[in-house]
């Protein structure tokens, strides 16, 4: 009985870290872009800084893995998610470019792509336990 | 008690402290995104050297990230 109300307050402990994690989080708003919403450099580095918000998230994981400290699946876990993070950067420099040269029609496509591709990120490393926060 | 809930249990013990260490890691990342998000809100800009400076850090943890496990 011990043991159970041991491992409740523990798990208890553990959803309160994630919610911390949310909470931290909650600054962060990838909105659509469009014409009539352009992608500035503000906008460039809003979605910039919320990438590598979970890319940090992701490399404590990774680090927690190799010192052994992480789950039994971290390895297949960390591949799965590798294959989302290797296709954002050629489309985040190919965003920079457009942003650069304020190719506005080609900068909002992309920029939806990435703030599609870090949903997807962000659903994959759920569903293998890994919070990456509560950005859309 | 439903069986599955062990494995959450187990999963939370195992990630608990990995999820704290995150979150100490991306508090700057967020505390700075947050003043952009007041910036951008109050129609304000940012400066050529601050973007460059986001870039070269996201470029750097991607990169790191992305490197195979050993």
């Amino acid at each position: 009985m011990l043991k159970r109300i041991v491992l409740a307050l523990t798990l208890s402990l553990s959803l309160a870290g994630c919610a911390s994690l949310e909470a931290i989080t909650n600054g962060m708003s990838l909105a659509t872009a469009s014409v009539a919403n352009p992608v500035t450099p503000i906008k460039e580095a809003q979605i910039e800084l919320a990438l590598d918000s979970a890319v940090k998230v992701l490399q404590t994981y990774k680090q927690a893995c190799i010192a052994g400290s992480a789950d039994k699946n971290c390895r297949d876990n960390i591949g799965q998610i590798q294959a989302y993070t290797r296709q954002i950067r050629p489309m985040v420099l190919q965003l920079r470019n457009f942003v650069d040269t304020n190719d506005q029609v080609n900068a909002v496509v992309v920029y939806n792509q990435l703030s599609s591709l870090y949903a997807n990120m962000k659903s994959a490393a759920a569903s293998l336990g890994v919070s990456l926060g509560s950005a859309t | 008690m439903n069986p599955q809930i062990f494995d959450l249990i187990e999963k939370g013990l195992t990630l608990l402290p990995i999820l704290v260490d995150a979150g100490i890691s991306i508090t700057t990342t967020i505390q700075h995104l947050l003043s952009l998000n007041k910036a951008a809100a109050a129609g304000g800009a940012i400066t050529p050297a601050e973007l460059a400076k986001i870039r070269a850090d996201f470029d750097s943890d991607l990169d790191d990230f992305n490197k195979p496990l050993t």
